[in-house]
């Protein structure tokens, strides 16, 4: 299954002489990719920027076995922290560290705080990546992540805005 | 949520004071813009829901377990000892702990090497519900023999006080 981004999308005429470009194609729940479509993925997509531990996370052999994600420090941008938000089959995925990237707001820390497939989620690292009322908020009011026990927060962009709803939604 | 955009204070004590973080352990606030005084600071830790809080590093301020043990979990009349030495604490932690009228108990204050200054001696010298007070350690604290003057006169305490200031 695969997802583009509308953003991406341009209208192609005459001769292909760039070749394949796979920017902003987001690709989950792929059932034994072959390593020829995870190479093109990594050089014509945007998964190259992550490092073979988090690859073999994101087109796994075993699903059950992934708990912890961490990609510290990896120059991802927000489109990479919508590949990880938009994955539905991490569903042992107890810690989550994207410590130290830029995936700021709409397009990246959105995706991760409004992912509904992580239910045993227990820790989650978004410290120095950008994020704003908008990611609080969407942490703040999903419902899935009820094991959560560690959010680290720090270094950011949230105001008052975000700091109160996420009081409020988990007052509620 | 350190180091973030959180202006008002209000919304530090609202995060506080979130009812369903009932095992709330750990909580980091600190760097924000947000100004406390010592009554929101009160306000603040008293409003937390956990009985479990080992830590909370409010914008001017961090407490840990020893200290609010004894602000918020401990009985009053339980309060014997303030074992607080080398905590780093400065003036607004005297300040917060002058203003207790409750621990009518204590016995021991350990406070040496931080730094609480004459601020900080001062804030204390103005309690008046120690009355059993033995000991009062602030050596290491850049305190003047002026203010440890003012903490001898207090009178709600006893004549025989063991103060320690140097």
């Amino acid at each position: 299954m695969t997802t583009v981004l509308p953003a991406s999308m341009t209208i192609i005429r005459g001769t292909n002489n760039k070749g394949l470009n796979l920017q902003g194609v987001i690709v989950s729940s792929c059932d034994k990719l072959s390593e020829k479509n995870r190479a093109i993925l990594q050089k014509r997509g945007d998964y190259g920027v992550f490092p073979e531990t988090a690859l073999n996370k994101l087109f796994p052999s075993n699903l059950r076995d992934i708990t912890e994600v961490i990609v510290v420090n990896e120059k991802l941008a927000p489109i990479h922290a919508r590949i990880i938000g938009s994955n539905t089959y991490w569903s042992n995925l107890r810690k989550l560290d994207t410590l130290r990237n830029a995936i700021e707001e709409e397009e990246g820390g959105e995706a991760i705080g409004g992912n509904e497939s992580w239910p045993q989620l227990e820790e989650l690292t978004l410290v120095r990546t950008q994020i704003g009322d908008k990611t609080a908020i969407k942490v703040a009011n999903n419902l899935i992540w009820k094991n959560l026990k560690k959010l680290w927060l720090a270094s950011n962009k949230i105001s008052d805005i975000g700091a109160i709803e996420l009081e409020r939604a988990k007052s509620g | 949520m350190s180091s973030n955009k959180i202006n008002n204070k209000q919304t530090v004590t609202f995060i506080c004071s979130i009812e369903s973080w009932k095992d709330l352990k750990y909580l980091f606030l600190r760097d924000n813009q947000a100004v406390l005084e010592v009554a929101d600071i009160l306000e603040a830790i008293e409003g937390v829901a956990s009985k479990s809080l080992e830590e909370i590093d409010l914008p001017r301020a961090r407490f840990e377990r020893a200290l609010l043990q004894c602000l918020k979990y401990n009985e009053s009349e339980s309060v014997i000892e303030l074992p607080l030495s080398n905590k780093r604490y400065y003036a607004l932690h005297a300040g917060i702990i002058g203003l207790n009228t409750t621990w009518t108990n204590l016995q021991t204050v350990s406070l040496g090497g931080n730094s609480i200054g004459n601020e900080g001696a001062v804030a204390l010298s103005h309690d008046a519900t120690w009355i059993n007070l033995q000991t009062l350690n602030l050596e290491h604290n850049s305190i003047d023999a002026e203010e440890a003057a003012s903490l001898k006169k207090n009178q709600a305490w006893p004549q025989n006080l063991r103060l320690f200031y140097y």
